[in-house]
């Protein structure tokens, strides 16, 4: 009876076991949805004006021992022009021909010095009247010939200049025959009379072992030439003449078109020099056809100068030293307030004006430097400064219907004295408006740090908040192809609302922090 | 006072473990079957000899400590869907899937004399643990918003081995209340995976939505690498399956504080294995391995920085690149368990006990409670019913039967079987489970407990008028047994 009932107990737990039913449909999972919420940071920055200043200005970008950051541009015109009114010509062939005395001549075992000829050579240099001429390069040619021919005649001619002095002092001495070049570099060509030089030639009969006979009418014909002379130096009186360098720009990236479309600015503090440095022994005036400053939409403001155009430069004393004329500019506030994007500026140089003689020296190098530095200290107030960019924005992989909602999120603790409206603009691909981001109250992100009455950080400007985004303006943004960043930045003011001068710091930082929240409608079916 | 306190100790630890653990609560109470030496070596099954064969008993595991697929979905209409939200309210802050598999390759018990029990047996053994973070289901579930300003902890880690267990063990009865008994185990791993360190926090900053990310990484496996190597050849390296050596002991002891009363206590499998075949390496330097996500750079994009993104895509790379290769031998622990038991016979043959279980492994230490009770019908069935409270699961009622048809043993015995056997279908039980265990099988047995059979030959002399407490001439143990008790005293309690 009892095996009866376990066997009965274990049939029943197995007929249990067996008796279940397996349904395999509750086990495929035929969908799944989520709504996960993502934090995501998007951008961030510790951002000091340096930064924030266009990056073509990175080496301009100066900060004073307070910290306080200005910008400095320095710029030198280098004219060469003066230095090339003056050239040396070249000097043609001059025939200088000497007679060989006819008869016959026995063997001798020494030259014989024989007929000589002098003649006055003038460089052809004007207006200048140099006396004294360092050689850098150029080069005597020669040629001599024995007319009619006599092979069995042994001559030489000697070439001496008097003027052309040497290294070691000795005036210019050569013995030649047949053709040949003389190098005059080093040579110094001294004169008492200016731009002009002796050449004197001697007719030099060699030793000969055998007799020869000379014919009556032999001449030895020597041709002189001058070639490729250029100067280490010149001395003398170089003419009333003018040099016109070609003008010059400097370009100022900080102001960019930022400060286009209605943007005040108010530099406290300028700094303004103009400084014309002469190698030049010369009396000098420069005269400045065009000094002014350029914005990129064309308008211009002329640059005021104490003393006003022509400048008389001061000339050095002596060959090889410089001579500042400093030149100071008036209306530098204006000017820099101006905010502008380029300096320009057409100089011309006259030397010798209305004089007729004179004592002028100048080397090969010597030029005319005139040397521009700018300061402009961040330092001052500036309103409805405008900085725009634009991205390419293609959310076309992505499923809008994914997305739920979503809110971006901005944290700035801004001790720059700047507060700043910021908009994102959504544009099409041809750039046609479609929809603003932010409403007008939210695009205040930017707050500008308070300052005391130096101008000083006194306390940071803090921004931490969320700006939804409701599904429309998702939507606008799926749309989108471009978006537009376009800030306007003002200095901050004081207590009152009044705009004041305020200081751009090295150490003042603007942190920033944007974020996004989403929330993601993720479902799919199996 | 003493039970308030102990009851105090018992609840506080299962509040600490959080009711999780590889425990076989039911099969402690079945002294009729030879594998509840498994549990602790100083328990003497009913049987004088028992025999396994290869394959003649399995047995199963799976323990979640947080979810069950019920959990993981709904229905909707006539479908089923996925359903994150319920499942991520489910989890706990870590989520362990446990699955175990035994197989019996060999199984001796057998009853020296009355006060020396020994077995020899050899069983393959699979244990395989995930550990699922629940801050990184969230991360998927529900995002990172729900933690902004918190760390989360995102890393998972597994534990797994194989191995064949050669363990030889006794019981030895000191004196009439006190039973010590051991087991050393000689372990053959096959193959690992172990977690010796893995960290992934991820934190977003609650002001500026900054992601830092930090990791580290440690795992280590052995026999796995050369399986996913498509030229290799398993079997002309099989051999090398078994170079890795382990060793381990169990101990453990009954006490009867009175006649009735017995507690027990064992430590089982403290040991370890050394691997040394096939090791392979993946780490991930926690020095090197962090990086804080702020979001574009405007100063350097302001500066006119264009390689910065992409630069910033190769550094995440080489940041957090996994670093992989051939590693040398290491050990790991096996997981160490503990039982506690306490039964207390009722009357004849029905037994009531209580089972505390606690294993520690790596950094987890669970544990579990099993109440239950244990019927012998004569020597030829035997039941078994149980409650316990396991993996965070608090309706598990288990059952054990052995039908004993001696030489034969059928046996099933399971912790969460009652709940198995009377729902209306499978679907519902798989469904809401969280914790399954079942062993079953058969074994071959002879020679019913000694005490059994004293007491059917007492119920056969009382009806024959005989004094059944006579010693035994062929039975000198019997004599001793019974040399501190009277008859009257024997009588009276039976």
């Amino acid at each position: 009876m009892i095996m009866k009932s376990i066997v009965g107990i274990w049939l029943a737990f197995a007929f249990i076991i067996f008796a279940c039913t397996f349904n395999d449909r509750d086990f495929q999972i035929k969908g799944v949805k989520a709504n996960p919420t993502l934090a995501l940071p998007l951008a961030f920055g510790d951002l000091s004006i340096s930064d924030i200043l266009k990056k073509g200005d990175a080496a301009q970008i100066k900060v004073k021992p307070d910290g306080l950051v200005y910008l400095a541009y320095d710029q030198a015109l280098l004219s060469r022009d003066i230095r090339n009114l003056i050239d040396i010509p070249n000097i043609g062939s001059t025939i200088v021909q000497l007679l060989v005395p006819p008869g016959t001549y026995p063997a001798n075992g020494n030259d014989i010095i024989s007929t000589s000829s002098s003649k006055t050579v003038d460089m052809g240099i004007s207006p200048e009247k140099l006396n004294e001429i360092g050689f850098k390069s150029g080069e005597l040619t020669y040629n001599a010939v024995l007319s009619p021919a006599n092979a069995n005649f042994k001559y030489a001619v000697q070439i001496a200049i008097p003027e052309f002095i040497s290294g070691n002092g000795s005036s210019f001495f050569q013995e030649v025959s047949g053709a040949g070049s003389i190098p005059l570099s080093d040579y110094i060509f001294k004169g008492a009379t200016a731009n002009r030089f002796t050449l004197q030639l001697t007719l030099i009969i060699k030793q000969s072992t055998t007799p020869v006979t000379i014919p009556v009418g032999t001449y030895l014909n020597t041709s002189i030439s001058l070639a490729g002379m250029d100067f280490n130096y010149v001395e003398g009186f170089f003419g009333d003449q003018i040099a016109n360098p070609p003008p010059q720009t400097i370009d100022i990236g900080a102001f960019g078109t930022s400060f286009a479309n209605g943007a005040t600015v108010s530099f406290a503090q300028p700094v303004f020099n103009l400084n014309v440095v002469s190698d030049y022994g010369v009396p000098l005036t420069v005269a400045f056809s065009k000094l002014e400053a350029r914005k990129q939409d064309g308008t211009s403001l002329k640059i005021q100068t104490n003393p006003a155009s022509p400048i008389s430069i001061i000339a050095p004393t002596t060959l090889g030293t410089s001579a500042t004329t400093p030149v100071v500019v008036t209306n530098v506030s204006q000017v820099v307030n101006f905010a502008p994007n380029q300096f320009y500026y057409q100089v011309s140089g006259h030397i010798n004006a209305g004089k007729v003689s004179g004592a002028n020296f100048m080397a090969d190098t010597s030029q005319m430097r005139v040397k521009l530095h700018i300061e402009i200290p961040m330092y001052g107030q500036a309103s409805n400064i405008v900085l725009a960019d634009t991205m390419d924005i293609d959310l076309g992989d992505i499923d809008q219907t994914t997305i739920d909602s979503a809110a971006l999120k901005v944290s700035v603790t801004n001790q720059l004295p700047l507060d700043a409206t910021i908009q994102f603009i959504l544009a099409d691909s041809k750039y046609h408006f479609i929809d603003s981001l932010l409403t007008a109250s939210q695009s205040r992100i930017v707050v500008g740090s308070t300052v005391d009455s130096n101008g000083d950080l006194q306390s940071p400007g803090v921004v931490d908040t969320s700006y939804p985004l409701v599904n429309s303006q998702i939507s606008k943004i799926f749309k989108a192809k471009k978006i537009i960043v376009r800030s306007k930045l003002n200095t901050s003011k004081n207590s009152s609302g009044s705009p004041v001068d305020v200081k751009f710091k090295s150490q003042y930082k603007i942190k920033l922090n944007l974020g996004l929240r989403v929330t993601f409608k993720l479902s799919d079916n199996f | 006072m003493k039970n308030r306190t102990l009851l105090f100790l018992v609840m506080a630890c299962l509040a600490w473990s959080r009711l999780s653990a590889q425990s076989e609560g039911t099969l402690t109470l079945m002294n009729s079957l030879p594998q509840v030496v498994n549990n602790n070596p100083a328990f003497i099954p009913k049987y004088k000899i028992s025999i396994g064969l290869p394959g003649s008993s399995i047995m199963g595991y799976y323990a979640n400590n947080a979810f069950s697929y019920n959990d993981m979905i709904r229905h909707v209409n006539d479908s089923v869907k996925a359903d994150l939200s319920k499942l991520s309210g489910a989890l706990k802050p870590k989520n362990y899937i446990t699955q175990v598999v035994q197989v019996d390759l060999f199984r001796l018990g057998l009853r020296i004399n009355s006060k020396l029990y020994v077995t020899l047996n050899s069983t393959a053994k699979a244990y395989s643990r995930e550990m699922v973070p629940k801050d990184l289901v969230q991360v998927f579930v529900n995002g990172n918003t729900t933690s902004i300003g918190k760390t989360e902890t995102l890393s998972p880690k597994a534990e797994s081995f194989s191995l064949i267990e050669t363990a030889v063990g006794g019981a030895y009865q000191i004196n009439n209340k006190l039973t010590l008994g051991t087991r050393i185990k000689f372990i053959n791993g096959l193959t690992n995976v172990t977690t010796e360190s893995s960290t992934l926090n991820l934190t977003t900053d609650k002001s500026t939505y900054a992601l830092t990310a930090s990791a580290g990484m440690d795992v280590r496996t052995s026999g796995i690498y050369n399986l996913t190597q498509s030229n290799y050849d398993l079997g002309s390296n099989i051999g090398k399956y078994f170079s890795n050596f382990g060793l381990a002991i169990d101990i453990g002891a009954t006490y009867k504080i009175f006649d009735r009363l017995t507690v027990g206590a064992s430590l089982i499998d403290l040991g370890s294995i050394h691997w040394k075949n096939n090791t392979y390496g993946y780490t991930l330097d926690p020095a090197k391995a962090t990086y804080t996500f702020q979001g574009v750079d405007l100063g350097r994009v302001l500066n006119g920085d264009n390689s910065y993104l992409s630069s910033l895509g190769d550094s995440l790379q080489n940041k957090f690149k996994v670093k992989e290769g051939s590693i040398g031998s290491y050990n790991t622990p096996l997981p160490g368990k503990m039982y506690l038991t306490g039964m207390y016979e009722i009357k004849k043959n029905f037994t009531v006990g209580g089972v505390f279980y606690a294993e520690k492994f790596r950094d987890r230490l669970s544990a579990s409670l099993t109440i239950g009770v244990n019927k012998h019908f004569g020597k030829v069935f035997s039941a078994a019913g149980s409650y316990s409270m396991v993996s965070n699961t608090y309706n598990n009622f288990g059952l054990g039967m052995s039908l004993n048809l001696s030489p034969i043993q059928l046996y099933i015995v399971g912790d969460n079987l009652l709940n198995a056997s009377v729902v209306k279908d499978v679907n519902s039980f798989v469904s809401q489970t969280k914790f399954f265990n079942v062993r079953l099988g058969l074994n071959f047995v002879i020679g019913f407990d000694k005490k059994t059979q004293k007491e059917k030959k007492e119920k056969n002399a009382q009806s024959q008028g005989v004094d059944p407490y006579q010693p035994d001439e062929v039975d000198t143990v019997k004599r001793k047994k019974y040399d501190n008790y009277s008859p009257d005293k024997v009588k009276k309690k039976y």
